[in-house]
């Protein structure tokens, strides 16, 4: 799997270059869901819980970032960290609130969170523009003589952004952290009397998850050069559920191959564009009754049956 | 003034009511959160308007019909997609009923088009007392909410189906060890959850316009409704939709607007920091 | 006589108008084996359940050694040393059985969180210090052979020596076990509670819940009767024998023994 992996980032890294600027576009257009996918799949797969609200932060960062570059000046690189820090800061009282309810509760109070954000930005005009939205977006500034104005540029960006998430997110399922947050969506009175702190290992868990979705929101506005609010809408949030659901829950290459089923198939075999959503729910459904693993777990399974050496490998996941 | 509001705020509570009936009475009794509750309220508009043209009927007429037909297409709903994964975890649950939102929506706007088509009612003209105005429309959805409800609970508690639903609702386990089929049961809650979001599409559709989004804005009041009113619970969501109603209303017209729903949204935030299991569920452990 | 370990004061837990557990109080003497029985319905898993703080009673106190448990989360409770397993037994189904034992230990450990997220020196130490223990509790509870067996897939008996291994691995000075006997057939009882005295024997003091009454009157150092939520009865094992309430509590009910 590590090899694998390996040899996926060095063909990522060394193709582009020869590709036509369309693919390149595709490219970043999948790996930027992907990154979206892995802040979804770590609530889904590592609390347990879904986020219909996760476009929320996606809208935060991106917002947060562009207008402190459009109004008061700052530079990409230097509005990053603000707004970063905003979301995760958000997350975690959002997260205090709304992560000591369960099941069905935390997914429509999250999808009550989404709406709020989107209705303020919608709303608040003079600081948004509304819904005709924030324009023109410009790439970001160049860093350390590397130049991010170019398609081929704005890739390289976007998937060391992707990597950076996920090494992150590998670590921490890795960290005892990590192992707290399984424990607890195993069994969450259980966890609480072998001594760990239930609500604040999901709390940090919505955090990391709300940094990578905050990473990924920093780059949507020079990726589009435009933010609206019609983009974050609840459909958003569901189409990383989707992803992360068809990849296969609880595991982190999931959401990835996730994006590039739902997002790079689609678009580079121009699939017909009116039957996307139809596509995106209908496999869902069938994916939730009959491969509950997705494609992950097919693989998998598909991997033991060769040799049963890989047994251990699955206990941390569901 | 404050009159006008206060009615507007009552009338609008009992459609958003209406709207959260069937989503509350299918969570109490088989603990699904249908999230394609809105685009069953949507396609409900779209089957009254077939059955209407296609036969030529009166809207009042046609209706009974159509909440027959959606009815059907609910426990076909549960039997194929809800019921393979309703032993396994709340999650998959949450996940299909999502997936469905996505295919009955774009199933809408590929069948019907995203025009918003007018659908009559039959009844013009408006009710006068004093200073308040209330359009006889308006006035027949506050009917049909209450003759709705009324129904709904001698259903419950007069005839066997509905007191079988309330024992299911109450311990599955232990209405399954004194023989009762709860898969019937539960088919029998999504047959009656269905019609319900018919008359409750259907009356918005005539109220406002049937078009294939018009099932997202009733969803999300009808979330902060039985949250706020209690999941699960039917006079939770009755007195719910009034709150949100009159909430709405009033901060919308003598505070701002465009950020109505905001208010909304923190009430149902407070509710549930306050009384996670809203103002009239029952706790549970 | 020493000071008690834990003292239960006055306590009461009411559901709507039924009293589960009413005016109930009682002290564990440290390092004994306690038991509480009574007959179904007595309120004996509630009164266990308000001690371990997964209920709040309605009114009352538990106190450990002086210091206040009532009110405390579940994991204040375990950093206290109160560690506790439940009736039809919780693990952490998806992991193996070392991985649930190691999840308990470091849950434990004082560790950083940045120390931990970037594994530093601390948080190395701090996952061979986990080895070692699991290590320790794999042999405490007899399952060194099932280490790498996923939870979910072992016997009942061997899932509930898994539920007091998680809870050792609190390192407990108090362990409060809800029915460790139900389940097993007559050997695994014995081995089951030959366990419980060797817990005991290690220092650790132990509270528990049981229907099977000769495994009780066999390993219980100390009594407490409940009926109908109130105690009755409170005493060594040969006086709770031949105590005319208890016997009247048990011959009252029809189905119970």
């Amino acid at each position: 799997m590590r090899t694998l992996g390996v040899l996926l980032a060095i063909l990522l890294i060394a193709v582009p270059p020869f590709m036509a600027e369309y693919h390149v576009y595709l490219l970043s257009l999948t790996l930027l869901w992907g990154i979206f996918a892995l802040s979804m799949g770590l609530v889904l797969g590592f609390i347990g819980e879904i986020n219909f609200g996760q476009a929320a932060f996606v809208a935060i960062a991106a917002y947060a970032s562009s207008l402190l570059r459009l109004k008061l000046g700052f530079s990409f690189w230097s509005a990053a960290p603000v707004a970063l820090a905003l979301v995760v800061g958000l997350a975690a009282l959002v997260g205090l609130i709304t992560l000591r309810l369960r099941g069905p509760f935390f997914a429509l109070v999250t999808l009550g969170f989404g709406e709020i954000v989107r209705l303020i930005i919608t709303n608040w005009q003079d600081l948004t523009n509304g819904p005709l939205g924030l324009r023109p977006i410009a790439p970001p500034e160049s860093l350390f003589g590397l130049r991010f104005d170019s398609k081929l540029g704005f890739y390289y960006l976007v998937f060391a952004t992707l990597c950076v998430s996920l090494a992150a997110l590998a670590r921490l399922i890795r960290a005892r952290t990590g192992r707290m947050m399984i424990a607890v969506r195993e069994d969450e009175v259980l966890a609480g009397f072998v001594g760990i702190p239930v609500l604040r290992h999901k709390v940090i868990g919505l955090c990391f998850s709300a940094l990578v979705a905050g990473l990924g929101g920093l780059l949507i506005g020079p990726f589009l050069t435009l933010l609206a609010p019609g983009q974050f809408d609840l459909f958003a949030s569901v189409d990383m559920v989707v992803m992360v659901v068809v990849g296969g829950v609880g595991t982190l290459a999931g959401p990835l191959i996730g994006a590039v089923f739902l997002v790079f198939m689609p678009e580079a075999l121009s699939f017909a564009r009116e039957l996307r959503p139809v596509m995106m729910g209908g496999l869902l459904i069938i994916v939730t009754i009959f491969l509950p693993g997705g494609v992950i777990g097919l693989l998998r399974h598909g991997l033991t049956r060769l040799s049963s050496a890989g047994r251990g490998r699955l206990a941390v996941l569901r | 003034m404050l009159a006008q509001q206060l009615t507007n705020g009552l009338v609008l509570g009992s459609i958003y009511a209406l709207a959260s009936l069937g989503f509350t009475l299918i969570y109490g009794a088989a603990r699904v959160v249908n999230f394609a509750y809105g685009e069953m309220l949507m396609l409900g508009a779209f089957v009254t308007l077939m059955v209407m043209n296609g036969l030529g009927l009166e809207f009042f007429l046609a209706l009974p019909l159509a909440m027959a037909v959606m009815a059907a297409a609910s426990v076909a709903i549960y039997l194929v997609i809800v019921r393979p994964v309703i032993r396994r975890t709340e999650l998959q649950v949450l996940l299909v009923t999502t997936g469905l939102l996505y295919v009955l929506h774009d199933m809408a706007v590929t069948i019907w088009g995203t025009d918003p088509r007018q659908m009559d009612m039959g009844l013009d003209g408006v009710l006068e007392i004093g200073d308040v105005i209330v359009p006889y429309q308006r006035l027949v959805v506050v009917v049909t909410m209450l003759a709705l409800v009324g129904g709904l609970y001698f259903m419950l508690y007069h005839l066997r189906v509905g007191k079988a639903l309330r024992a299911v609702a109450q311990n599955r386990f232990g209405a399954q060890a004194i023989g009762l089929n709860v898969d019937r049961v539960v088919s029998f809650a999504f047959a009656v959850s269905g019609a319900l979001a018919c008359a409750a599409g259907a009356l918005l559709g005539a109220l406002y316009a049937v078009d294939p989004g018009m099932g997202s804005a009733p969803m999300l009041k009808s979330f902060v409704i039985v949250i706020f009113g209690g999941l699960g619970s039917v006079p939770g969501a009755i007195v719910g939709g009034l709150v949100i109603g009159l909430t709405e209303t009033l901060t919308g017209s003598y505070i701002s607007y465009g950020f109505k729903d905001v208010f909304t949204f923190l009430l149902m935030i407070g509710m549930l920091l306050l009384r996670p299991q809203g103002l009239l569920g029952a706790r549970r452990s | 006589m020493s000071a008690p370990l834990l003292t239960v004061e006055n306590l009461s837990r009411h559901f709507g108008g039924v009293r589960a557990v009413n005016d109930v109080s009682f002290a564990v003497e440290a390092g004994a084996i306690t038991g509480l029985i009574g007959p179904n319905g007595a309120g004996k898993t509630t009164t266990f359940n308000l001690i371990s703080g997964l209920l709040p009673p309605t009114s009352g106190t538990v106190r450990l050694d002086g210091g206040m448990l009532t009110g405390l989360r579940p994991d204040r409770v375990a950093a206290q040393g109160v560690a506790r397993t439940f009736q039809g037994i919780r693990i952490f189904p998806a992991l193996t059985v070392a991985q649930n034992l190691r999840t308990a230990v470091l849950a434990g450990m004082r560790l950083g969180f940045w120390e931990d997220l970037l594994n530093l020196p601390a948080a190395q130490r701090a996952e061979a210090a986990a080895t070692r223990a699991v290590t320790v509790l794999l042999c405490d509870i007899g399952l060194e052979d099932r280490a790498d067996d996923i939870a979910n897939s072992l016997s009942y008996a061997h899932q509930s020596l898994l539920g007091i291994g998680l809870a050792l691995a609190v390192r407990p000075r108090l362990l409060l076990l809800d029915e460790p006997f139900a389940g097993m057939n007559p050997s695994e009882t014995q081995q089951a509670a030959r366990m419980v005295t060797r817990i005991r024997d290690s220092g650790i003091t132990v509270v528990l819940v049981e229907h099977d009454m000769p495994a009780v009157m066999g390993v219980c150092d100390h009594i407490v009767v409940l009926d109908q939520g109130s105690k009755i009865a409170d005493g060594t094992p040969a006086e709770i024998r031949s105590d005319r309430r208890v016997i009247e509590a048990y011959l009252g009910t029809d189905d119970d023994a």
